[in-house]
């Protein structure tokens, strides 16, 4: 228990019980959320917050198809935090891997691959997935495929770092001098020693990912509906923002609070683990 | 220094080559624009015959090589669209997204350094904590929905400004504030890093020790040294902004490369696509290579790599 206290100490509490509430929402939003978020309820379509309908009071109002918002922002959590969380994994993946045989193999695999994490760095992150978006499709898996596809460049450089200041320690050395293989060099004392920083920037990207599959859906090529999505969500709402801003101004704030928190917390985090990211 | 510079320029040329074979790649992997422009129902010798006037029959390599030749000599076609030349058309919207642009980064650039800076010789000062939250609500707000909300508030319900497109001045200002909005929160941050890792070295401390005025000490001496990573990340931010302008054009209705590219990517409108990706493409290079410049210009040893 102490140890437990210990390691959350200094948490920000705001921030984590916002989190946690939307990582609850992701995994139960749908059973949890009051009403069905896709069924349509014609009648009562377009009503502000706090109102009624034939079904019972929407917190968040309703929007144009009559459904409710508030169902729809619970189940709409899963869509994000999946996307996010998978398409932060994929590009970590992707970078530490070429990361660490950039920083420890140097030569031209080295130069190779820090070529073409600069050449990704001088183009702009959405439009790069905009493009491979129109070529691979829009879709669940696809996003989350096209976001870890653009978004590696800043783990590779991050753990190239890494390597080159870890590959020179002496425990490597020693491993290396007494054969051990390559591949188990890397597994074994390379990469365990990368991740508390893989964690950090995973940690600060996690909110980029999460604003880009809002940004891509919000254009019409993330998540296509039914499945609600906050982005979709808000672009839904823009033809009806004289009469009722609800409909785009409360997914918006859920993208806002859950990116903040991630971000808070995310800083909590980085100073906890890693000296290096220090701020101050 | 000039060594350096006919490198840069070598390697410039060789980037914007390999961008547009992959660009022609990728587009004709992306679907048929006569499916897309004709429609589903067209019997399929009229898509045939679109896609003899296209030339879209013909091998991949034969279509690249007469894209080039002609591309060298400023013709990129027309656009499938739009029928009108593409490269004009992408031009005139270009110029349009680069005021925007440069609105915002105008915007960003004063804000961001400015509170940066000020941030970091005084922390735990006001404008400390304005820059931190400040920087921390911009990283965390979807760039449409503060577009979208900005809207309401100023033009739906208190109808300031007008909501979309671009007349005068007033146009300008949701826009360019929506688009600056993200980038004022790293370029403060990367400003106030910087400054106090500046601060803290040796040479200020003696300059301070002889008794120079804190005013002069920062901005004679931290300041020119801190100027190399802002300017990175203001380059960086340029890139960004470029980037974001998709989403706010689309948002603000804006007429500019942005929302062009969008229309451009649905409609599968290959000539233009192109057009676009080669001119993006064209003024990414020129910006890095302009920073390169001045690198090698604001600091001398960087000639010699």
């Amino acid at each position: 228990m102490t140890k437990l206290k210990a390691a959350l100490r200094g948490i920000p509490v705001g921030a984590a019980v916002i989190l946690t509430v939307v990582v609850f929402l992701g995994f139960f939003g749908g059973l949890l959320a009051p009403y069905s978020p896709t069924a349509l309820n014609t009648p009562g379509m377009l009503l502000g917050p706090f109102s009624h309908s034939s079904k019972g009071l929407h917190i968040l109002g309703t929007d144009q198809l009559g459904r409710d918002i508030l169902s729809r922002i619970c189940a709409g959590t899963r869509v994000s935090l999946i996307v996010g969380l998978s398409a932060v994994f994929l590009a970590g993946a992707i970078g530490s891997i070429l990361g660490i045989l950039a920083g420890y193999f140097g030569g031209w695999v080295d130069t190779l691959i820090m070529r073409v994490t600069d050449a990704m760095f001088s183009l702009p992150f959405l439009v790069l997935a905009l493009v491979l978006a129109a070529v691979i499709g829009p879709g669940f898996s696809n996003i989350v495929l096209i976001l870890g596809l653009v978004g590696w460049a800043a783990y590779a450089r991050l753990i190239r770092g890494e390597v080159l200041r870890i590959k020179n320690e002496q425990f490597v050395k020693y491993a290396k001098i007494a054969g051990t293989r390559t591949v188990v060099v890397l597994a074994r004392h390379i990469f365990p020693n990368v991740t508390n920083s893989l964690i950090v920037m995973a940690t600060l990207r996690l909110g980029i990912m999460i604003i880009a599959e809002a940004s891509l859906t919000f254009l019409g090529l993330g998540v296509q509906p039914p499945t609600p999505a906050w982005g979709s969500m808000v672009a839904e709402g823009r033809m009806f923002l004289s009469t009722a801003w609800w409909i785009s101004a409360f997914p918006g704030l859920a993208i806002l609070l859950t990116v903040m928190s991630v971000n808070i917390l995310g800083d909590w985090l980085r100073v906890r683990l890693d000296p290096k990211f220090r701020q101050t | 220094m000039q060594r350096y510079l006919i490198r840069r320029f070598f390697h410039a040329v060789i980037t914007l080559f390999l961008v547009s074979i992959l660009v022609f790649v990728l587009v004709r992997l992306s679907g048929d624009p006569a499916f897309v422009l004709l429609g589903p129902d067209a019997p399929p010798e009229a898509r045939e015959a679109f896609r003899r006037d296209w030339g879209l029959d013909k091998p991949i390599v034969y279509q690249y090589g007469v894209w080039l030749v002609r591309g060298l000599h400023g013709d990129f076609g027309e656009s499938m669209l739009r029928k009108q030349p593409a490269l004009t058309l992408v031009l005139s919207h270009l110029w349009n997204t680069l005021q925007l642009v440069l609105v915002a980064m105008s915007f960003s650039v004063v804000f961001g350094v400015a509170i940066g800076i000020a941030s970091a010789v005084k922390p735990s000062g006001t404008a400390d904590w304005l820059g931190r939250y400040f920087s921390l609500l911009g990283q965390s707000a979807p760039t449409f929905w503060v577009g979208i909300m900005l809207m309401l508030l100023l033009a739906a319900t208190w109808n300031l400004l007008p909501t979309s497109g671009k007349s005068g001045i007033e146009t300008f200002l949701m826009p360019a504030f929506t688009l600056g909005w993200f980038s004022t929160a790293a370029v403060l941050r990367i400003s106030r890093s910087s400054m106090l890792d500046v601060l803290e070295s040796e040479y200020i401390k003696s300059a301070r020790a002889m008794g120079l005025p804190q005013s002069l000490v920062i901005l004679k001496y931290a300041l020119r040294n801190a100027a190399i990573t802002v300017m990175t990340m203001i380059s960086l931010q340029f890139i960004a902004l470029l980037g974001s302008s998709v989403i706010v054009e689309t948002v603000f209705a804006w007429p500019g490369i942005g929302r062009l590219g969008v229309e451009a990517i649905f409609a599968r409108d290959f000539p233009l696509i192109q057009a676009l990706t080669m001119v993006f493409a064209a003024v990414f290079i020129s910006v890095n290579l302009l920073v390169d410049i001045l690198y090698g210009y604001i600091d001398p040893r960087i000639r010699y790599t």
